[in-house]
């Protein structure tokens, strides 16, 4: 799946009720909560084609490129890098997506849709008949 | 007329060109197997590099200590 296909479907998806924030009843809020969360799984199982596909492609078109990667990854799995380094990367890794995670809880679905790029067509429609 | 030394080296040029003709049809055979096998099970290919990565990852720290 290219690039230019998941932006289209992306710009498709998001809607303008996303930018609302978290205001309103606990019922709205806790339907809100939920269809942030199906968005956000909807998010990642494209994200998980994506992958795969880009994967297979690479597998395809660069067999012996791919396979050295993976098994380059293998042997810094198993520590054959130095370990300092691989604690460094772990911890700035770490850290940074916590940050971003947390940020964008405390920013509400908005900023949500700003990193993850999708939220589900049908909020206006379930906001509406709610 | 070729010495009975010129005919052995000949012999022995021919032989070699036969190997190395085997060996590069050995070769384009593993390189067909490694695509198909790849192209087959894209997924279990990329595990299993990742798995001797590994060992081999291992190996070398056992071998640093």
């Amino acid at each position: 799946m290219s690039t230019v296909a998941s932006q289209q479907r992306r710009s498709t998806v998001r809607s303008p009720t996303a930018s609302r924030g978290f205001a309103g009843s606990p019922g709205r809020v806790i339907r809100r909560v939920v269809e942030d969360a199906q968005a956000l799984s909807r998010t990642a199982g494209e994200a998980r084609e994506e992958l795969r596909d880009v994967l297979r492609t690479q597998l395809e078109d660069r067999p012996y490129v791919a396979l050295a990667v993976a098994s380059s990854v293998g042997y810094l799995l198993a520590g054959g890098g130095p370990l300092r380094l691989a604690r460094l990367l772990w911890s700035i890794g770490s850290r940074v997506s916590l940050e971003v995670f947390v940020r964008d809880v405390m920013n509400g679905p908005r900023a949500a849709a700003g990193t993850l790029g999708a939220l589900p067509d049908d909020l206006e429609t379930l906001e509406t008949t709610a | 007329m070729p010495s009975s030394d010129d005919t052995g080296a000949r012999e022995r040029v021919e032989a070699l060109k036969g190997h190395l003709n085997d060996a590069a049809e050995e070769f384009r055979e593993a390189d067909r197997q490694i695509r198909g096998f790849v192209k087959d099970s894209p997924f279990l290919a990329l595990a299993l590099a990742v798995a001797g990565g590994y060992l081999i990852g291992r190996t070398f720290q056992l071998g640093r200590q």
